[in-house]
């Protein structure tokens, strides 16, 4: 009982659930069909990254702001990220009228 | 029971919830045939992970983590999603032997980060601490990664836009 009442405070259960989102992102990237499964599941990946730093940042660095910055700076990253993966999702469609990988084969020797 | 022990509970079954929450949402996004319960999935782990935040004592993150991800990067899956959707191309591939290739890479990784952390210990727990400091770095010693984040986001958003108008294979 006193193990759970201590949970928040326990840097490995930051860390499992942060791998484990990584791993459910790696998974999701590569069995999904289409590019827009594919950018949901770098969301889910790059969040387990978040964490990461986070944590780490947290529990292990005497200046726990920086983490703040750098996990700020890794959100505003995503979001520029999205908005041209979106992009060239829609372009994609416009052209080939698909966005599933099996089917962009123009570029396969 | 005390309040204060009372209190103390709920704090601690409410995390319980929130991993619960961020590892059924990822599974959601992963195991669901549709790309739409992909995305609830999606939104479901990002909240999660808000929680999270905050329970590493950042609220000015977790704040971010809604304002940005949920108000930002999930309306815009969602409006990508409905452009790009198409009847039959939606699901995962049969998986096969490679099935074994993420959850080997996570356990490798999480036990390469369990060996360095073996003979350190943590000098911190996460408590409410002064985040008002945070704007005031952001503009002096992370002035350049703060300007060059502000470009990205234009440059990107205007390639976005300019990418998504590309028309005329011929």
């Amino acid at each position: 009982m006193e193990f759970l009442r201590t949970l928040p405070n326990n840097l490995l259960i930051y860390i499992i659930i942060a791998h484990t989102l990584f791993g459910i992102g790696l998974y999701d990237m590569m069995f999904r069909k289409t590019l827009i499964g594919m950018l949901i599941s770098l969301e889910l990946m790059l969040q387990g990254v978040g964490i990461n730093i986070m944590s780490f940042g947290t529990f292990l660095n005497p200046e726990p702001l920086t983490a703040r910055v750098i996990t700020l700076f890794l959100v505003g990253i995503c979001a520029a990220e999205a908005a041209l993966f979106l992009g060239i999702a829609v372009a994609v469609f416009r052209n080939y009228q698909t966005v599933a990988f099996d089917k962009l084969t123009e570029l396969r020797g | 029971m005390s309040f204060e022990t009372m209190v103390v509970n709920i704090y601690v079954l409410s995390f319980g919830i929130l991993l619960i929450q961020v590892i059924t949402g990822g599974l959601i996004a992963v195991l669901s045939k549709s790309l739409v319960h992909c995305f609830i999935g999606l939104v479901i782990a990002l909240i999660g992970v808000a929680g999270i935040y905050y329970y590493l004592g950042s609220p000015l993150v977790a704040a971010m983590q809604i304002m940005i991800y949920i108000g930002a990067v999930c309306v815009a899956i969602a409006f990508g999603l409905s452009l790009t959707r198409k009847a039959g191309e939606e699901g995962l591939k049969s998986p096969g032997p490679r099935a074994a290739i993420p959850p080997t890479v996570t356990l490798v990784m999480l036990l390469a980060t369990l060996k360095g952390l073996s003979d350190r210990g943590w000098i911190n727990v996460p408590h409410k601490i002064n985040e008002a400091p945070v704007g005031h770095m952001l503009l002096r010693e992370y002035l350049l990664p703060f300007e060059v984040i502000s470009i990205l986001l234009t440059i990107a958003v205007i390639g976005a836009v300019s990418v998504a108008l590309i028309r005329g294979r011929t």
